[in-house]
């Protein structure tokens, strides 16, 4: 497979071609002015003189020259023939975090099912959620790899893949992808709609059959969206289902802990004594759902700043639902320090955050509520549902965003296309040097060409 | 010329080029290399007359100068015979090389018209001195220049190949009043030489009717013409503007290369001006500058010996 390492040369390269042949047609020679004693006996030609004159040696100059142009552009572009490898390859992201402890085993076997299905193409393991942070590691040391304390999150996951498999020169990034299970459609589009903020490259998303969406699981071969093509997976022990599905693999039940009745209250405006009560209350183990303005100088709950309403906003997106409004009346502020983003507007600014609390969890709703109703919304004991599953790691799909994660990811210096299969660069052959060395051929053609031109 | 000129066959002389003549430098030791390519052994006029060296005896005729009846052999034989003597050859000759702004032209050979006309001059004036005649040097161009007056005498040939180095091409002079010139200043009958590329302003007319008048005088005419392969259209010539060295202002935006009559015209050219010297009497000897001298001059020497001496 060839690559081109810096692509702008190729254009410029092409560019100065034109350039050059425009200047080789506007700087056309006159016609030589000759002696010839018999001159007299000739006969006057001058069409065949016009036409020949800028023939064949003249074209064939202007050819060595572009070439020349277009040869010295192609050296500079970094080009790289990987001989055997072409879009073979997989990067697993491998989620190691705390919260991998249920799955771990499975996922190693998985990485193993991975790798042996590449059809002989090198496959990398980036892990995540380590104590260290991501690497790349050997995958015939994971079942000996240490796991990292903390649970690790999707947006850990994008963040290896931008600062490991990027920053990694062996890799040559072409394609991503994020592999999903459609019985978590919401979240899917909320990874949809949040991956803006999270990835600023592109980024498709495809929905992934798994036993647990009804009916068999794919084979790994029969599924165009994986398998052989440069992509990356994300495989997160904590997604079990997830990392099963993308690779075609069957999975059991996934464990999972609805909200009990009344651990949620909610309301349009709340008084500072009734958010104190609150606390309270998810101090001594309950989840508390709060919504609506806030009073002034609100401690204890996961916002800050002005929550007066401010503007409409549309999509509020939330993990479980596809969408609970298309347009709501939101509130400012923005999530305290140290507090989950659990939900977030369709602009992926968040809407909704948890913070724990004691034995509880008290999670805000940045959302104007009426008479028990989200406006809009027809769903909203099921909005409310799943924003408790902010306060319990382990029950959701995903580790919840954190403010300052997005924010450090909200950046535009990452390439627009982004998401690829592992090609290791290192191994392909440089291709500059010979670009360099037909350039030198083709000058040489120039200058003996031009050589008499030169003496005359 | 009255010498028994033989090319020798085979040796490697035979074959220089004119640019390795071109080499060698000096017309003298240029002149020495053709030469030796082409006379072997004594080098005698055919003529008899009333030199020194006695050559044979012949019935008496009338109007035999009674001075050389062999009474000796009278008194043996009762029959009169006269002497006959090698004769001592003195004819006056003059090399009259064109030097006009064409004759600079190198085209496709190695030297220029000019410089292979020096070689041929230089190479007869060698053989003429051998045969003890007395060549002189003119040119014309930017006008007619005498160089040299016709002479026999030891360092003639120094002087004369001293000429010929001094001619450069300039101007573009006519080869008729040069002509008319040299046969005044020839004081008896002798020969001219013209060593040119024979390419005149009006076809050549005016020098034809100067050939008839040196022919009419009794002189011996001949026209040695220089030209290269690329302007006889031998040689095919690139698209360019061309002109006449002698005539710039007129140029010909032309590709002789794709002109297929060029070559047909120059020779008819050519052609018609060998007939009109013919039908003067004169000798005509077309060469090329790529020609090796001692081949062309040496097949043309030998040729012209063995007509000599039929007409003997």
């Amino acid at each position: 497979m060839i690559s081109v390492l810096f692509p702008g040369f190729l254009l410029a390269g092409a560019g100065l071609a034109g350039v050059v042949g425009a200047l080789h047609l506007l700087a056309r020679r006159p016609p030589a002015r000759e002696a010839l004693p018999t001159a007299r006996f000739l006969k006057e030609d001058a069409r065949t003189l016009l036409r020949l004159q800028s023939r064949p040696t003249d074209l064939l100059l202007l050819m060595l020259r572009m070439g020349l142009v277009l040869c010295l552009a192609t050296a500079f572009a970094g080009m790289v023939w990987t001989p055997g490898r072409r879009g073979e390859g997989h990067v697993i992201l491998l989620n190691a975090g705390a919260g991998s402890g249920l799955g771990w085993d499975s996922a190693i076997s998985l990485v193993g099912a991975a790798t042996a299905g590449a059809n002989g193409a090198e496959s990398v393991v980036v892990a995540y959620g380590l104590g260290g942070g991501a690497r790349v590691v050997d995958i015939a040391s994971l079942g000996s790899l240490e796991r990292g304390t903390e649970a690790a999150t999707a947006e850990d996951g994008l963040r290896a893949l931008r600062e490991v498999v990027l920053a990694d020169t062996r890799f040559s990034i072409v394609r991503a992808e994020w592999v999903l299970v459609p019985t978590w459609s919401s979240w899917n589009d909320g990874v949809g709609l949040m991956r803006p903020a999270i990835w600023p490259g592109r980024l498709p998303i495809h929905a992934v059959p798994s036993a647990r969406a009804g009916g068999s699981a794919p084979s790994a071969g029969s599924d165009p969206t994986r398998g052989r093509r440069a992509s990356v997976v994300g495989l997160a022990a904590d997604n079990l289902e997830l990392a099963l599905g993308a690779l075609g693999v069957p999975v059991g039940p996934v464990r999972e802990a609805p909200p009990r009745p009344g651990d949620w209250v909610f309301g349009d405006g709340i008084s500072s004594t009734e958010l104190g009560a609150l606390v309270e209350r998810a101090r001594s183990g309950e989840i508390v759902v709060i919504s609506g303005r806030l009073p002034e100088g609100a401690a204890g709950v996961p916002w800050v700043g002005d929550a007066t309403p401010k503007s409409r906003r549309q999509g509020l997106v939330v993990p479980g639902e596809p969408r609970f409004a298309s347009g709501v009346e939101s509130f400012g502020g923005t999530p305290a320090e140290g507090a989950a983003v659990v939900a977030v507007f369709a602009d992926a600014t968040p809407a909704a955050a948890s913070v724990p609390t004691g034995a509880g969890c008290v999670v805000y709703l940045s959302v104007s509520v009426a008479d028990g109703a989200l406006h809009g919304s027809s769903n909203y004991p099921e909005l409310l549902r799943r924003l408790t599953g902010g306060c319990s790691v382990g029950d959701v799909p995903d580790a919840p965003l954190g403010r300052g994660a997005i924010a450090s990811l909200q950046r535009d210096d990452l390439p627009d296309v982004v998401d690829v299969a592992g090609l290791a660069a290192d191994q392909g052959v440089p291709l500059s040097k010979w670009w360099v060395a037909l350039a030198l051929v083709l000058l040489g053609g120039e200058l003996a060409m031009t050589r008499p031109r030169r003496m005359s | 010329m009255r010498g028994a000129a033989r090319p020798t066959t085979g040796e490697a002389s035979d074959l220089l080029p004119p640019e390795v003549l071109e080499r060698l430098g000096s017309l003298d030791l240029v002149a020495k290399t053709i030469v030796r390519g082409f006379i072997s052994g004594a080098h005698r006029s055919p003529y008899l007359g009333s030199g020194e060296d006695f050559s044979r005896h012949r019935a008496y005729q009338q109007g035999d100068d009674v001075r050389r009846l062999d009474w000796r052999l009278f008194a043996r034989t009762d029959r009169l015979y006269v002497r006959l003597f090698q004769e001592d050859s003195n004819l006056q000759g003059f090399f009259v090389i064109d030097a006009s702004e064409s004759m600079g032209f190198v085209g496709d050979g190695a030297v220029s018209k000019l410089r292979y006309s020096q070689f041929v001059a230089a190479a007869l004036a060698h053989v003429m001195l051998r045969a003890g005649d007395a060549p002189g040097l003119a040119s014309f161009g930017a006008g007619t220049a005498f160089h040299l007056p016709p002479r026999n005498r030891p360092g003639h040939l120094h002087d004369l190949l001293v000429g010929l180095e001094r001619i450069e091409a300039r101007g573009a002079g006519a080869p008729s009043q040069a002509l008319d010139e040299v046969g005044d200043a020839l004081r008896r009958r002798g020969r001219v030489v013209l060593i040119s590329d024979c390419l005149f302003a009006d076809d050549g007319e005016e020098f034809l009717a100067a050939v008839a008048r040196l022919r009419a005088r009794g002189d011996e005419v001949i026209v040695i013409r220089v030209a290269s392969r690329l302007e006889l259209g031998e040689v095919e010539g690139h698209a360019a503007r061309y002109f006449d060295p002698e005539v710039p202002d007129r140029v010909v935006d032309a590709v002789p290369g794709k002109d297929p009559g060029f070559r047909g015209r120059v020779a008819e050219y050519y052609d018609r001006l060998q007939r009109g010297l013919e039908e003067q009497g004169a000798e005509y000897l077309p060469l090329t500058t790529d020609m090796p001298l001692v081949t062309a001059l040496g097949g043309w020497l030998m040729a012209r010996a063995r007509r000599e001496a039929r007409a003997s």
